[in-house]
């Protein structure tokens, strides 16, 4: 692969057409799937009833904003180390839906939070350090959208974005730290996961949807980004 | 009571996919002229 080579808008702008178009295409067979799996193959939970079905977007959702910003800050800190005009632009584009997926966490989890918990919103770790995440998104978008010089607003971006990345472990961790009324991990690298397999795999199925969704829509708006200049 | 959370959920989820894919087409017609 050459990696340098693909460093210039100009030579990532087809590639970016040819992976934004298949990613697309497994992001809506992924979806459908998903759906399918997560709306009526997925047994009814016995505690939470139907209700429960709101873990096949809250819990992808969630992933995707921490991976996203993760995504994010690594292209950032790339221009930063590098100054590559591509890496700023990933950056910018990535953003948008970053902060679309972090809403739709809080948004899922809030209408899930009702029924379960008894209320929409509660000031606890794991809550508040999501709503910062969301936060940073708009801060580094707002950031990037006042400063008329590129180069400027890439770096000032990527600083933002940098530091924002503490808030990551703190999302994921804050379970276990605090004591929350957000429940702990669904799923684990270490263990087993503590739920039915076909609820699992419906998750599995609309993550892996909300990820090739996440890269089509990021490379077809990088190569608006390229089409605009920069 | 607890469809109105579900469709809630998944109404708006997807509402919010279909307005950025619709936002970004825009875009993408404004940036080829």
């Amino acid at each position: 692969m050459k990696w340098f080579w693909y460093a210039s808008p100009e030579t990532f702008y087809p590639l970016a057409r040819r992976i934004a178009l298949a990613c697309g295409v497994a992001a809506a067979a992924l979806a459908v799937a998903g759906l399918y799996v997560g709306l009526i193959v997925a047994p009814t939970d016995a505690q939470q009833g139907e209700v429960y079905r709101i873990i096949f977007i809250h819990v992808p959702a969630a992933w995707m904003s921490m991976f996203i910003y993760v995504m994010m800050a690594f292209w950032a800190a790339l221009g930063l180390a590098l100054n590559t005009r591509l890496s700023g632009m990933m950056a910018r584009a990535l953003a948008p839906t970053g902060a679309l997926f972090t809403f739709i966490a809080l948004w899922t989890g809030a209408l899930w939070g009702r029924p379960t918990w008894g209320t929409y919103w509660v000031w606890d770790a794991r809550l508040t350090s999501e709503l910062i995440l969301l936060f940073l998104y708009l801060g580094f978008i707002a950031l990037q959208a006042s400063i008329d010089d590129r180069r400027r607003s890439d770096r000032a971006g990527a600083v933002l974005a940098i530091v924002g990345v503490v808030n990551i472990p703190i999302i994921y961790y804050s379970v276990q730290w605090w004591n929350t009324l957000h429940q702990g991990a669904s799923v684990s690298f270490t263990r087993a996961p503590s739920m039915a397999a076909t609820m699992f795999a419906g998750m599995i199925l609309m993550a892996l949807a909300f990820w090739m969704y996440s890269i089509a829509v990021s490379l077809v708006r990088v190569r608006c980004i390229i089409r605009e200049g920069g | 009571m607890n469809h109105w959370y579900l469709w809630g959920s998944y109404g708006v989820t997807f509402a919010l996919l279909f307005v950025e894919l619709a936002l970004l087409m825009k875009r993408v017609r404004e940036t080829k002229t």
